[in-house]
């Protein structure tokens, strides 16, 4: 057992500034943006059958404290309400931007793109649907629930800003993804002034967010999906010019607006672009998959570990859903050998798809406990 | 791309031949240069989206000369995965070599490839999954056409960031498509076999 001497927000800031802390922190990013069954199949495993959770799909927050002693989890999150989405006859959602999401077996997924056939920039000021960032719906009640978790636990709080967590993410919602990656090239003019009314709109709402609860968090969350499993969605070049300008300017104004430390989340092959991420100010990058091309934990940790926190680097794709039990033990220590010391990382296994059996995530958060002592074995 | 398919029509030019030794010439060269690195999913979507402009020209043309399609492909992201990138992807190339291409969308069910595949005569069924945990269903897809009694009329290949070779025998596939230019290959050869 681990001979803990940290607060687990300690532990956790420790960590983002590069110093060893007493242990690796642990964060649970949970059965993200799921049907709640998976979260409800770990309770049972771990004795909490009568757990409270998130009812929402954003399975991400809310989770009940005794999952998170249990797992001996450090953060916990909180995340800005979204305005009542509208339901349709066929049971899909519309969102606030328009976007149509249908329920798959196990995920939403964006259906309809309302600005996939707009052509001209002035058609973008007449936005059948775009969100109101001043609407009480993102802050209600989220001043009250940061200040207590801060004043009543020692958990490292994550705010998430909801609608306003993403710029391209929205693009490829709203135009769909194909047109996301033709307009950069086809039509830069365009492709300007919806990214500049996105990234708009996104600070805004960070702005009420963080006014609300900038004070009490100390993490804030950015996603963007810029790399599949061999390669960055676009060139370099292309994401100098046409991603990286609006992601400095709103970590820029993110960091105005709160001191939380900034934590960047990009999936997949994501190595070209990771010292731009660094200037441009991140502190975290999550989840750096290892089976992604480049994305190794040694060459991450060689090459940016003297400027950067990791978050995750655990194996998602083969290694916790088809490893056994002993593999996944033994890869995740192999991990922390390698990623932890000297700080600079925080344990998670990213999201977990809700099939995941509840006995490895169990595992996987013992191994990261009693294994993540510092000093490292 | 339109203007270029119309003089390919007003010239005489073959439908088929237009498209195979036209367009799909062009696309193998989008897809060359994005297996090497040179190309990214912006010029392999802009080259997409030129085909599909081509394609609107000539697919009346293809139909009135009865154009014989080089093989049906049913193609779909399984039951429990959202993901579509790579199937969109694959599709570009297949389709601009002459495959009829049934587009079955994400979260797709056994049942409905299986439908698919019968109303259509399909050649090859192709299964897209991200997420490692959708993949055993692709097993479920495989078993429900041997219930229907088609297996043996398909080939099935896989596709997805998380496969590996060993995945072709243990789901009852027949070829794991790593990329979206092996994955046309292996299906060229099937049709190839086929005739």
């Amino acid at each position: 057992m681990s001979e803990e001497y940290m607060t687990s927000r300690e532990r956790v800031l420790t960590a983002i500034e590069l110093r060893e802390p007493d242990r690796v922190p642990i964060n649970f990013n949970s059965i993200a943006n799921a049907p709640p069954y998976g979260y409800k199949k770990l309770c049972e495993y771990l004795g909490i059958a009568d757990c409270s959770g998130p009812v929402s799909d954003h399975v991400d927050h809310d989770i009940d404290d005794r999952v998170l002693k249990k797992l001996h989890v450090d953060m916990v999150r909180i995340r800005a309400g979204t305005p009542s989405p509208e339901l349709l006859p066929d049971g899909s959602i519309r969102d606030a931007y328009g976007v149509i999401h249908k329920m798959g077996a196990t995920y939403a997924y964006p259906a309809v793109h309302p600005l996939r056939e707009v052509k001209t920039i002035k058609e973008l000021d007449d936005c059948l649907h775009w969100p109101d960032p001043h609407d009480p719906a993102f802050t209600r009640g989220l001043r009250e629930k940061a200040k207590e978790l801060r004043d009543k636990t020692d958990y490292a709080i994550c705010g998430h800003p909801g609608l306003g967590y993403t710029i391209f993410g929205t693009y490829a919602n709203l135009r769909g993804f194909d047109r996301w990656l033709i307009d950069m090239k086809r039509n830069p003019d365009f492709y300007n002034a919806l990214a500049d009314k996105i990234t708009e709109t996104s600070l805004e709402i960070c702005r009420e967010v963080y006014s609300e609860i900038g004070d009490y968090i100390d993490i804030t969350l950015y996603y963007e999906g810029m790399g599949g499993q061999d390669a960055t969605f676009m060139s370099v070049e292309d994401y100098r010019k046409f991603v990286k300008p609006w992601q400095a300017k709103y970590v820029s104004e993110v960091k105005k607006m709160t001191k939380a430390k900034f934590l960047l989340h990009g999936d997949g092959s994501i190595y070209p672009l990771m010292n731009d991420f660094i200037e441009i100010g991140a502190e975290i990058i999550d989840p750096i998959q290892p089976c992604a091309r480049n994305m190794e934990p040694e060459r991450l940790k060689k090459e940016f570990g003297d400027r950067v926190c990791f978050h995750s680097g655990v194996d998602r794709q083969r290694l916790t859903p088809f490893g056994t039990l002993e593999e996944i033990g033994e890869e995740l220590k192999k991990v922390i050998r390698i990623l932890a010391p000297g700080g600079g990382y925080i344990f998670s296994l990213d999201h977990i798809h809700p099939e995941t059996p509840p006995d490895r995530v169990y595992l996987a958060h013992e191994t990261a406990y009693k294994f993540g002592k510092y000093p490292i074995e | 791309m339109k203007e270029a398919a119309q003089e390919a029509v007003k010239a005489g030019i073959p439908p088929l031949k237009a498209v195979l030794e036209g367009m799909a010439t062009g696309m193998d060269n989008v897809g060359e240069r994005y297996e090497r690195g040179e190309f990214f999913l912006p010029e392999l979507m802009m080259a997409g989206e030129t085909m599909k402009a081509g394609m609107e020209i000539l697919e009346p043309y293809l139909r009135a000369a009865k154009a014989k399609a080089t093989g049906t492909v049913v193609i779909g992201t399984v039951k429990g995965d959202i993901h579509d990138i790579g199937k969109n992807i694959v599709m570009m190339p297949l389709t601009s070599a002459g495959f009829e291409v049934r587009d079955l969308g994400v979260d797709v069910l056994a049942e409905r490839f299986v439908e698919e595949t019968k109303k259509t005569g399909a050649d090859i069924v192709a299964m897209s999954a991200l997420l490692s945990t959708t993949i055993p269903y692709m097993k479920t897809v495989i078993d429900e056409l041997e219930k229907a009694g088609l297996r043996d009329k398909v080939k099935v290949i896989i596709g997805g960031a998380s496969l590996i070779e060993e995945d072709v025998k243990k789901l009852g596939a027949d070829a794991l498509g790593k990329d979206a230019i092996t994955g046309l290959e292996i299906c060229k050869k099937w049709m190839k076999e086929k005739s």
